[in-house]
């Protein structure tokens, strides 16, 4: 959707609201309702959608007047970054709105009401410029060229610098122009990603390294699914061995609940490529025991309808059997160059 | 008698407030010299019904009380001499009375001998076939004229009259009334502060002693809607044939446990008068902040939209709040 639509959208948004008072009466509008109950797996998409349910929003009801009157104002203030071509993060849209009268409980309400902006309008909250505050990280061989304004036309280089670049707006909302990468490989900490720069790893495999930070950001994997597609880069994963690692993976794979109602965010074909339970056995990994905690992500997970593959159900037999985890970092215990040299060598190949 | 006017003015005149409200069908003048000259209290036109007097209630009888009517009652026979001297005491219980103890009726009251005497009055006191005193002999304030001297003395949102008795203590009659009130003329405390009065005579002194305010502390008054500080007071008339103060200052009424009884059941139904009151100015209190919170949300909601659409002027929407809230409360 073009910037001009965006703000069509919303400026409708506005004049719906004025013109139900012109005619005396309270505007309302409906939700699809984000309850859990209501999030369904849509195997076609092969990602998590809202189901049918719909919730109301009446002005004229005291209880709902509040958030109402919250959600126009993040319309409003959506409105004006994008006119103005601005971006702000969601915690300054949390302090943004006390000078405007409006007052959020804590920055809670406020992602909420974005959230609620996003099903009212089906626009993803990056559209109007509104980014949560981590940010992860990318490098690689790859050419992108610049939308932002000041910048438009300007081609990155995204081995510029040793550091990788951050998933910013900026990069967000780039096009991909060429590559001379074969592989996109998602790691999940920063010492990993930083380590595989250092070692030059992403030479000798040809990839394109994206850090996520844990459970990676809208916009990174936005920009992933955009790489994969435009630029025919396979993706494959590479995360802690423990049931949250994998769970990162999963959430690239095929969505987040909380992210149900946003569409084109799942790399249904990318791969999770470990620390998987018999990477731990086979490399002689140190590894932990499996907390409670952990075990119980292990049911939860075991419940879910994204982990009915064949593949999934043995890493999780495999974690219950195993009973332990292990990290990233923990490669290091054989030196600093054996999860390149080795682990990645066997896997990538 | 010396006294400081400038200390004492201020007393002086909560005393004669005060009566004023005790009794409503007086009007008092209160000069000082060239200083002040002011008239209250006169809010009720008639003046009460004198109360009925009574002969004393054989519970109150001792022994020095009996010599004395025996000697204004020269030669009667005994029950005679029970049945006119006492309230309550009629044939028959003056009969079943004598034969209990074993005298004949006709005896001459003037030759019981000492021993006799005491017996006869510890008899009278503990014997329990005699009815209630005559609580005609008491004067209350009443419903109508203590609320009409509060309202025209106090500025108060809540006037709420009860009253328990007639009841006894040792033979004499007593009741207890009293109003609660409401309002910022009275200080805010956790308890509500109370005004003592003694068959129409303020009480100012003394109040730790007396058993009206120490029954006071003995309700939870967090029940009965003083959560927090609240403006409340209750004026409470005590009268009796006899009033049994503490000490020669008459200043506080004797813990007596009959009192404390009918006093702490006073309170309680005062205090749910209140209860109502309170939590009937909480919820109009809340529901009054709930529509002014949903007024400016709404006009936030009008301001945003019109901003979003791109207008200069937000619709007005004072119309559509006040419709929506019509007959809940003023907007």
């Amino acid at each position: 959707m073009s910037k001009r639509n965006v703000v069509e959208v919303l400026t409708d948004l506005g004049k719906d609201i004025v013109s139900t008072l012109r005619d005396g009466e309270f505007p309302t509008f409906k939700l699809p309702d984000r309850g859990t109950k209501n999030i369904v797996y849509d195997s076609a998409a092969d990602q998590f959608i809202l189901g049918n349910s719909q919730i109301t929003r009446d002005s004229s009801n005291t209880k709902h007047i509040r958030s109402f009157a919250q959600l126009i104002w993040v319309a409003y203030f959506a409105k004006q970054l994008i006119e103005a071509d601005r971006t702000s993060s969601l915690r300054d849209l949390y302090y943004s709105s006390e000078a405007f009268g409006i007052d959020f409980c804590d920055q809670a309400e406020s992602d909420r009401m974005v959230i609620d902006l996003e099903c009212l309008t089906g626009v993803p909250r990056e559209k109007f410029g509104i980014f949560p505050e981590e940010h992860s990280s990318i490098f690689g061989a790859v050419t992108m060229r610049y939308t932002v304004r000041g910048y438009e036309g300007k081609e990155v280089d995204l081995t510029m610098s040793p550091d990788g670049l951050p998933v910013g707006r900026a990069l967000m909302t780039a096009e991909p122009i060429s590559t001379e990468a074969e592989v996109l490989l998602a790691v999940e900490s920063g010492g990993m990603f930083s380590r595989l720069i250092e070692t030059r790893a992403w030479e000798r495999y040809n990839a394109v390294l994206v850090q996520l930070g844990g459970q990676a950001p809208r916009s990174t994997r936005s920009l992933m699914k955009r790489l994969h597609d435009e630029l025919d880069l396979p993706v494959l994963i590479f995360t802690d061995g423990d049931p949250w690692g994998m769970h990162i993976a999963q959430v690239v794979i095929s969505g987040s609940a909380n992210s149900a109602h946003i569409m084109g965010l799942t790399i249904p074909d990318a791969r999770w490529i470990g620390v998987t339970p018999s990477d731990i056995v086979e490399h002689a990994l140190p590894s932990e025991p499996l907390t409670n905690a952990d075990l119980k992500r292990l049911d939860e997970l075991s419940r879910d309808a994204r982990y009915t593959g064949m593949e999934w159900k043995n890493h999780i037999k495999e974690f219950r059997a195993l009973q332990r985890k292990t990290e990233q970092q923990a490669f290091s215990r054989h030196g600093a160059d054996y999860v390149v040299d080795t682990y990645l060598a066997r896997k990538l190949e | 008698m010396r006294g400081d006017l400038k200390r004492a003015q201020e007393r002086v005149l909560e005393y004669l407030r005060l009566t004023t409200v005790a009794s409503p069908h007086a009007r008092i003048q209160f000069v000082i010299d060239d200083l002040l000259d002011l008239t209250i209290g006169g809010s009720i036109g008639t003046v009460p019904a004198p109360p009925i007097p009574s002969k004393p209630h054989p519970r109150g009888t001792d022994v020095e009380m009996l010599r004395k009517l025996i000697e204004k009652s020269e030669h009667k026979g005994l029950r005679s001499f029970l049945i006119d001297s006492f309230q309550q005491v009629g044939d028959r219980s003056a009969s079943r009375l004598l034969r209990f103890m074993g005298l004949h009726p006709n005896t001459d009251v003037s030759v019981l001998t000492r021993e006799e005497l005491s017996f006869l009055g510890t008899t009278l006191r503990s014997f329990d076939g005699f009815g209630r005193p005559d609580s005609r002999s008491l004067s209350p304030i009443g419903p109508n004229d203590f609320t009409r001297a509060i309202e025209s003395a106090f500025n108060t949102a809540l006037l709420r009259f009860a009253n328990r008795g007639p009841c006894e203590w040792d033979g004499n009659a007593f009741m207890l009334e009293g109003i609660v009130c409401y309002g910022d003329e009275f200080p805010s405390a956790d308890i509500p502060t109370m005004y003592r009065f003694a068959n129409r005579v303020p009480l100012l002194y003394d109040a730790s002693e007396c058993v009206l305010a120490k029954t006071l502390k003995r309700v939870n008054w967090s029940r009965y809607g003083a959560r927090v500080s609240q403006p409340a007071a209750l004026f409470i008339h005590f009268c009796s044939t006899k009033v049994p103060y503490k000490a020669a200052g008459k200043q506080s009424i004797a813990h007596l446990p009959q009192i404390e009884e009918e006093a702490l059941a006073l309170y309680r139904k005062l205090g749910r008068a209140l209860n109502v009151f309170v939590k009937k100015k909480e919820r109009s209190s809340r529901e009054t902040k709930r529509i002014r919170e949903f007024s400016k949300m709404f006009s936030l909601m009008a301001r945003y939209g019109a901003a979003l659409a791109g207008y200069e002027k937000a619709p007005s929407t004072s119309h559509m709040v006040r419709r929506l809230f019509e007959g809940d409360v003023d907007v």
